[in-house]
């Protein structure tokens, strides 16, 4: 197998570019499954690419881009929602009165998807959305497939009853 | 329906459905990986110029950018290493409304980090994080000894925090939550937690500034695939008045002062971090009066032994 590393650098950037473009929608997508809004998501996206950049000379096996570099995203997500947390003071505790970012009236499935549990969320956007098998899902997620499989399950209890779609 | 056709029609509804990803999303990652830096490969220099600012992020700045510190051997402690953090300018489209400002403050060597075998940790962790799969859990413990306890290890804590006013604080995950109350705060990621955050408490001391405390462990089930070199920390959305002290205490603990002068309530917010027993130590102080709180946070910090 050929070594990444070996390659001159303007081939490998490019490689590496087309991989990022590639994948950029499943980035931006196993973001949005960790964080509230777009912004934040997009942000993590940049993150990851950058990060992505920086370590792709240690990256031996092509064919496993996409799913590194998911792992790198959502390892970016889950810094930025950990950044995001707040701690208020418990003397000016109040009520929150934001909620979720407004999502588009014309993404019922999203909407539906977002209000899953967020263990769930992931794995049900990389499913649905990029048509990722469990395999590749348990990869990026690092869990067996046995619980993605379970995860999809109950996710999909869940979907049928928030778009009406029991099939009866 | 079965499952089967169930998920078809899901991934067909998926594709025809308004495509939730932001417009010109591929325009701005084409930009981003048409002006990657140089890539380095050994030793780490900078290439900031070469970078394009409304896209860099801290995490990659921390690890081009030349070290500015790199100091004490021989003590004991794990040293920072400290970045000319210029800032970076905007993220998002201007025009579209969606500016943010976010700046580059410093980095911390991943060498400096100590990934801790999770076997170290103690069981009633690994069963809470066990239990919550791969997504965040959050326990709330009572009290300092039942937290090192909770984690299976000793924590390091100030002489001067030890002496304080122990208060709880509200933890909210998102805006979109209500803040719950709470006391030592731990945040594990992952089944065989990769990473863990205790977010100890706040004190409103005697001189009225407040301190809150984040430690952040690694652990060895930290995905080696995506280890980088270089650990990264970033304070983002800080204005222009931010400012950065390097501070050594007297018993040569190496710290960064990173202050923001922020406009939240009129407090200014400075973070002393370091990186003790391979673990990041984070002090947050915040107070109306910035001299007043540097001090405090500098007693603080001069009460880690």
């Amino acid at each position: 197998m050929e070594l990444l590393g070996t390659a001159p650098e303007d081939a490998r950037r490019e490689e590496f570019a087309d991989a990022v473009l590639r994948c950029g929608r499943a980035m931006f997508l196993c973001a949005r499954s960790v964080l509230d809004s777009d912004a934040d998501a997009e942000d993590a996206v940049s993150e990851a690419v950058l990060l992505a950049w920086s370590g792709y000379g240690k990256l031996r096996e092509p064919g496993a881009v996409k799913t590194w570099l998911l792992k790198i995203t959502l390892n970016c997500a889950r810094q930025a929602r950990r950044r995001a947390g707040k701690i208020i003071y418990t003397d000016d505790l109040s009520p929150y009165d934001r909620g979720m970012e407004d999502r588009s009236p014309d993404t019922p499935l999203w909407q539906a998807v977002c209000s899953l549990p967020p263990e769930q969320r992931t794995a049900v956007t990389l499913f649905y959305y990029e048509d990722m098998s469990l395999k590749e899902i348990a990869r990026v997620l690092r869990l067996p497939e046995g619980t993605v499989k379970s995860r999809l399950n109950r996710a999909r209890t869940r979907l049928r009853e928030l778009l009406k779609e029991d099939g009866q | 329906m079965n499952d089967h056709e169930f998920d078809l029609r899901l991934k067909q509804r998926a594709s025809i459905e308004a495509d939730p990803v932001p417009a010109g999303l591929g325009d701005r990652l084409r930009a981003t990986v048409e002006e990657l830096p140089e890539e380095q490969r050994g030793a780490k220099r900078a290439r900031f110029s070469a970078l394009r600012p409304a896209l860099v992020a801290a995490v990659l700045v921390a690890a081009l950018l030349v070290p500015v510190v790199a100091a004490g051997a021989g003590t004991g402690f794990n040293f920072l290493t400290f970045f000319n953090g210029d800032r970076t300018t905007t993220i998002g489209d201007p025009e579209a409304g969606e500016t943010r400002e976010r700046s580059l403050v410093y980095g911390i060597r991943g060498d400096q980090i100590t990934y801790f075998p999770v076997e170290s940790l103690s069981d009633e962790l690994r069963e809470a994080a066990k239990e919550n799969g791969d997504e965040t859990a959050i326990v709330n413990q009572s009290t300092w000894q039942q937290a090192e306890a909770f984690l299976g290890m000793e924590l390091a804590n100030s002489s001067v925090l030890k002496s304080g006013v122990q208060t709880g604080f509200g933890w909210a995950q998102s805006d979109s939550e209500m803040p719950k109350p709470c006391k030592y705060l731990f945040h594990l990621y992952g089944e065989d937690p990769s990473s863990i955050y205790i977010y100890t408490y706040y004190y409103g001391l005697a001189s009225g500034v407040r301190i809150t405390m984040t430690i952040e462990i690694m652990t060895d089930s930290f995905d080696e695939s995506i280890r980088d070199e270089i650990w990264f920390m970033t304070f983002g959305d800080l204005n222009d008045t931010w400012t950065k002290e390097e501070y050594l205490t007297p018993t040569g603990l190496e710290t960064v002062i990173i202050g923001d002068m922020g406009d939240v309530a009129d407090q200014c917010r400075y973070n002393g971090v370091f990186v003790l027993n391979g673990m990041i130590y984070t002090l947050q102080a915040a107070g109306p009066d910035a001299e007043q709180v540097v001090t405090v946070l500098k007693e603080v910090l001069d009460g880690f032994q």
